[in-house]
């Protein structure tokens, strides 16, 4: 169902109706938030956030911008004050031990066997050792497949800032995960 | 690979991400054409952004968005940037920056009522022990919406009100004296908070309620596991005292459609209720013809639910009746006998005046509205009465805020074949007999005070009449958006039908000449042919009446929401049948056509009802029909009187086409649909405007 229709029931008062934008977006919004805050736990709670300011201030939501980029718009925002808040320094090893033995959906795995295995632990904990403008940018564009506009929009940045950060967060990112894409 | 040449190197990730000009892209292939590193470091961009794009996604748990709603529901009623869930003990809470579409908000937030009354009414429910009812007669306020707030813990003993008009957006405040001063044997209150109305129309003031019948620590605590005497669905609702919520009860209401904007310390108050004594809000509009304001405000006292005409608002009523109702409340403390029946009785009735008095306009609206506060169980109760009383025949429950408006009317009227015959019995004006499809009426026993009059009697007589059970997951069924004016218009036909369907039954009763007998087989064939719309639990999470009911063992709630009978105990059996007569032992959920048939078989002058497992029963709806000691057990009737009910039985005990299967005692168990909240109760027009043909004025018999 259209954006526009279920915001309309919501305002109008059925809560059913958000639930329904709630579970279009939620595993998007959340599986990117999982790579910008770092933790599982904490996008669950980020992308919680985001979803009951998006209920609390829907009236507000002038739509001038699709609901999902203003949904994101929230929830980075969440997440950058969580983690300015809760996580002032995160270490590679400390991101691998967390992300070790989190579930992941059923979802075919990018391999099979330990090697693949640690070749994912690898790449998250390379992507969250990113800075966090660059990491937001580069799981806007790799995790989330958002395009340049769309990532200014929700980012509120110039579209050129966009390409300069994706950039260098790929560059960084090779850098780190060098010996992974050296195996290739 | 040449960093300095960043400017080039990062037109490769724009062509790897299909962002280049053709002018861009043109220069990047010669680029890539010249520079065999840059061919290389497109490969290893490109690789990259292969592998994090093939990381295994991650998803949520399949019920966050309710969890989401309910959240969202607190932070309405909070109404702040609390965020619980992201405040960790080490940190303090998270304000997530407003995003820039919402930016423009300014406090205070101002909430529709249209998306508050689900906080209100499922957080509330879900928490509810105590329920804020308020009451306001649009007549007497000229179409002025109201708020008011109070203390549920005290009974509202107002000062003499004083009217005061206030513009459109009025404030309430409550006196600070009263608020500083403690009622005996509670904490000392807090501070009021101030709950500003934002209508259209002029409003009135409220004026502050103070504690008068305080109740001393003694009292209640011997009191707090005692029942307090609310009787229904044959048990005994204890009301403990957190269950009213006394330490944290307060009243709040407001009217449809109001834009209601809540300050700090409200919703600080709300947010701070607990899940023991949460508040909700439940409307109820109540027929306003002379009629039914009696018996209305006699049901509302036989669920506890005392009928005081103190306004809570101040200028609601005349000077005069502002005394009388003043004396009134004075002479409840001293009344022993209640306080010591009832030490918790919860006087929460803010009529402008005694209902029985009160006269309506000549043009004044056809509904009047009652909010009145009560606990789960007198609402459970009131509504279970008002279900099934045909003094309140067009039972209209009101749109859930969590069901889309096309699914509405299928999920209220899941009784469609009882309400389509209805209409068509409006349209002709004629009870069909026998045409009690999923229509039985269930009776709750009762007990039967010593001042309840014959009115009151007619009025627990009959209760909660079931659906037809026949498509039990129908209102699950989501409806196309194509079918909502059907519903619409189907909805508006059932309720002019049963509206006719009254005007007959009225008519029927006046030329009846005040026959009981005569007037209780109107009733029942009324209610065969079904009373109205549909009733239906809708089950919530949190909230706590279906476990309540379970508890009672009066019903249990099957997979699809339905509430069912339990089969009935050789222990509730044997107290069932030593019984007195006119009080139905607990826990015994009857048919009132059973009733009938055995009131028939014990006059011997019609057959008994079939029993469990007759043969020749056709197929049908599942419905129990229990025989019971019937209210008239042991008492001796006329010879007119037996006929009667012999006629009755033998007209209503007559299963229609495939629904003898349920008639088994404890072969199936009776599924019924009570209302939830938001009841409407349309008034019946009124006899001038009703034309019905005098021949149609004889009982039907």
């Amino acid at each position: 169902m259209n954006d526009d229709v279920l915001i309309d029931e919501a305002l109008a008062g059925c809560s059913a109706a958000f639930g329904h934008l709630v579970r279009k977006y939620q595993d998007r919004l959340y599986n990117t938030m999982v790579h910008v805050v770092g933790s599982t736990e904490d996008a669950r709670d980020v992308v919680q956030e985001a979803f009951v300011q998006a209920f609390v201030n829907l009236e507000g939501f002038h739509r001038t911008s699709r609901f999902y980029t203003w949904l994101y718009r929230i929830a980075f925002n969440a997440a950058i004050t969580l983690r300015r808040r809760t996580r002032p320094g995160l270490s590679i090893d400390a991101q691998r031990d967390q992300y070790g033995g989190e579930p992941i959906d059923s979802g075919p795995a990018p391999g099979d066997g330990l090697e693949q295995q640690e070749r994912v632990g690898l790449v998250r904990s390379a992507i969250a050792a990113l800075t966090e403008e660059y990491r937001t940018v580069l799981v806007l564009r790799e995790i989330e497949g958002c395009d340049y506009e769309r990532i200014a929009e929700i980012l509120e940045i110039p579209i050129g800032t966009v390409r300069s950060r994706l950039h260098r967060a790929r560059l960084q990112l090779k850098e780190q995960l060098r010996h992974v894409l050296q195996t290739d | 690979m040449m960093m300095n040449d960043f400017d080039s190197e990062e037109l490769l990730s724009a062509l790897l991400d299909g962002e280049l000009t053709e002018a861009q892209r043109a220069e990047v292939e010669r680029l890539l054409a010249e520079r065999p590193d840059y061919r290389h470091l497109l490969d290893e961009l490109r690789a990259l952004s292969t592998s994090v794009r093939q990381l295994p996604r991650y998803k949520l748990d399949d019920d966050f968005s309710q969890q989401v709603l309910r959240r969202a529901e607190r932070r309405m009623l909070a109404g702040d940037d609390h965020t619980p869930a992201l405040s960790q003990p080490s940190a303090g809470p998270i304000v997530a920056p407003a995003p820039s579409e919402d930016s423009q908000r300014a406090a205070p937030q101002r909430w529709s009522w249209h998306r508050l009354r689900r906080p209100l009414v499922w957080s509330g429910l879900a928490a509810a022990a105590a329920l804020a009812l308020v009451v306001f007669s649009p007549d007497r306020w000229q179409g002025a919406d109201r708020l008011a707030m109070h203390d549920a813990e005290t009974t509202a003993t107002s000062p003499a009100p004083t009217a005061e008009a206030a513009p459109a957006t009025a404030r309430f405040r409550r006196d600070a004296a009263a608020a500083d001063q403690p009622a005996a044997g509670h904490a000392p209150a807090t501070p009021r908070p101030d709950v500003e109305l934002t209508l259209g129309a002029p409003l009135l003031k409220a004026a502050p309620a103070e504690a008068a019948s305080p109740i001393d620590d003694a009292a209640r605590k011997a009191g707090a596991e005692r029942p307090n005497g609310l009787v229904r669905g044959g048990f005994d609702a204890t009301l403990r005292e957190e269950d009213m919520g006394r330490e944290h009860s307060r009243m709040l209401s407001i009217s449809l459609g109001a834009e209601l904007v809540l300050d700090d310390e409200l919703v600080e108050h709300l947010a701070a209720v607990p899940t023991s004594g949460g508040v909700a809000i439940v409307s109820v509009d109540v027929p306003r013809s002379e009629a039914q304001k009696l018996p209305f405000s006699r049901l509302l006292t036989s669920n506890n639910i005392d009928v005081t005409s103190q306004p809570l608002v101040a200028g609601y009523g005349e000077p005069a009746a502002a005394e009388a109702d003043k004396s009134q409340q004075n002479r409840r403390p001293q009344d022993g006998q209640a306080a010591s029946a009832d030490p918790y009785r919860i006087v929460l009735w803010s009529a402008p005046r005694d209902l029985a008095e009160a006269a309506p306009a000549a043009d004044a609206p056809a509904i009047e509205n009652y909010f009145v506060v009560a606990t789960n169980e007198q609402l459970e109760a009131t509504l279970a009465d008002l279900n099934g009383s045909l003094a309140y025949t067009s039972v209209i429950v009101q749109p859930s805020p969590d069901v889309p408006l096309q699914q509405q009317w299928l999920r209220y009227n899941r009784a469609a074949a009882p309400t389509d015959r209805l209409q068509a019995a409006g349209e002709q004006l004629g009870l069909q007999p026998g045409d009690d499809r999923g229509s039985t009426v269930a009776k709750f026993g009762k007990a039967e005070t010593p001042g309840q009059d014959e009115q009151t009697k007619d009025q627990s007589l009959a209760r909660q009449p079931a659906p037809a059970p026949s498509e039990p997951q129908s209102a699950a069924r989501p409806q196309p958006a194509g079918q909502n004016a059907t519903q619409a218009a189907r909805g508006r036909a059932v309720d002019e039908g049963t509206t006719a369907v009254q005007q007959r039954l009225e008519q029927q009763v006046q030329a009846s000449g005040g026959d009981r007998a005569t007037i209780e087989l109107l009733k029942r064939r009324a209610l065969a042919q079904g009373n109205g719309v549909a009733r239906q639990v809708i089950p919530q999470p949190g909230v706590d009446f279906l476990p309540r009911l379970q508890e009672s063992r009066l019903l249990t709630v099957d997979q699809s929401g339905l509430l069912t009978a339990p089969a009935e105990s050789a222990a509730d059996r044997a107290a069932r049948q030593s019984a007195p007569a006119g009080l139905s032992a607990p826990g015994v959920l009857t048919s009132d056509l059973d009733i009938s048939a055995q009131q028939a078989a014990q006059t011997g002058s019609a057959e008994p009802p079939p029993t469990a497992g007759q043969a020749g029963s056709p197929a049908g709806p599942q419905v129990e029909k229990r025989a019971i000691a019937p209210q008239a057990a042991g008492q001796s009737q006329s010879p007119p009187e037996r006929e009667r009910l012999a006629e009755a039985a033998a007209t209503l005990a007559a299963e229609p086409e495939g629904s003898g299967q349920g008639r088994g005692a404890e072969a199936q168990p009776a599924q019924y649909q009570p209302v939830w909240f938001f009841i409407r109760l349309v008034d019946p027009p009124s006899a001038a405007s009703a034309s019905p043909a005098a021949a149609d004025a004889q009982p039907d018999r």
